[in-house]
């Protein structure tokens, strides 16, 4: 549903039609893009220190959960992404030797609420530390997708906490 | 920083990069309460009756700017912070101004903050998400001895006791 005002600007939506492998409806909405000023804005405060950060697209028409859920159409909230992990039969992975590319990393706040998701790309074993280095790709809001190491994002967008898979 | 720096700080494309790096309106306000021009502009709106006029001229002048139909308002961001702002220390300017704000043309984060004053039940017909979202936008100052250092939403969670927490709360604050 698009909502348009009596001079034909746009007001809401439009809600595409979004839904679960089980048929349930996932709320959803298509953001305008924004102005150029504020894209080139936000790729420099994005990239600016951090050069294993790579640009992917500068859009804005969706977000993470978008970008993950709904093929980079539109927006959705991340209140939704527990409903949508279960309705789509996701597992968790526990141990990060299990990860796959293609797999979802999961962030989460100091309140444990969980405020970003991304896909793996790839994962790399680092024996000197005996870590994996994880890369992701994920849209970051309204700021653009981007290519970065798991744990290199904005502090706003809480840390990495949970990895889930839909491989069978 | 005094107010007019705020606001204008508050204005820049930089502060609307800044904090529309979050995915929804919970985080999209947790963020812009932390950064040091909200807060300053916190203050002296809590301090002045004055500030709190001169806001809700600007939040005017920005609602009525003409906008390149092809983007979304550059002054979304600035405009849901100052009406996120106004409904924390002046009620009675906040709805009036959630009014001009509506008539803004193109907006995101700003027309969900106008509703959420507008109509505090959701307002998307089969959508929960818009209107209960937007519910979040009161400020409670989170402070230590030093004072306050970030300004939060509250949750949808807290609905029941929203008005009176906030309140009280904020009158507390410096």
């Amino acid at each position: 549903m698009i909502l348009h005002g009596s001079h034909g600007e746009y007001l809401i939506g439009p809600d595409l039609p979004l839904s679960t492998k089980t048929g349930k409806h996932i709320p959803n909405e298509q953001r305008m893009p924004s102005p150029p000023a504020r894209t080139n804005a936000a790729r420099d405060i994005v990239l600016n220190g951090h050069p294993s950060r790579r640009v992917r697209s500068l859009s804005n028409v969706y977000n993470c959960m978008g970008f993950v859920f709904a093929s980079r159409r539109t927006w959705l909230g991340t209140e939704y992404l527990s409903m949508i992990l279960q309705e789509d039969g996701y597992r968790r992975i526990l141990s990060e030797s299990e990860l796959h590319p293609g797999d979802l990393i999961v962030y989460k706040d100091a309140e444990g609420v969980s405020v970003h998701v991304g896909w793996i790309t790839r994962i790399t074993p680092n024996f000197r530390n005996a870590i994996w280095e994880i890369d992701v790709v994920s849209q970051w809001g309204n700021d653009g997708e981007y290519f970065h190491p798991a744990d290199d994002v904005s502090p706003f967008l809480g840390t990495p906490s949970e990895y889930w898979t839909d491989r069978i | 920083m005094n107010w007019e720096q705020a606001v204008a700080e508050i204005e820049s494309a930089e502060f609307d990069a800044r904090i529309n790096v979050v995915s929804g309106m919970h985080g999209f306000l947790s963020a812009a309460g932390q950064q040091k021009a909200v807060i300053a502009l916190y203050r002296e709106m809590r301090s002045s009756g004055r500030v709190a006029e001169a806001l809700l001229g600007r939040i005017y002048d920005m609602a009525r700017l003409s906008v390149d139909l092809r983007y979304e308002n550059p002054k979304d961001t600035a405009m849901a912070v100052l009406l996120w702002l106004m409904q924390s220390t002046q009620v009675e300017y906040a709805a009036l101004a959630a009014q001009y704000v509506d008539k803004a043309q193109q907006c995101w984060y700003a027309k969900k903050s106008a509703r959420a004053i507008m109509f505090p039940k959701p307002v998307a017909s089969g959508d929960s998400w818009i209107g209960d979202e937007a519910q979040t936008n009161q400020a409670t100052a989170v402070r230590t001895a030093d004072g306050i250092i970030s300004l939060q939403p509250f949750s949808t969670g807290q609905r029941p006791e929203y008005a009176q927490i906030g309140l009280s709360t904020l009158s507390t604050a410096a």
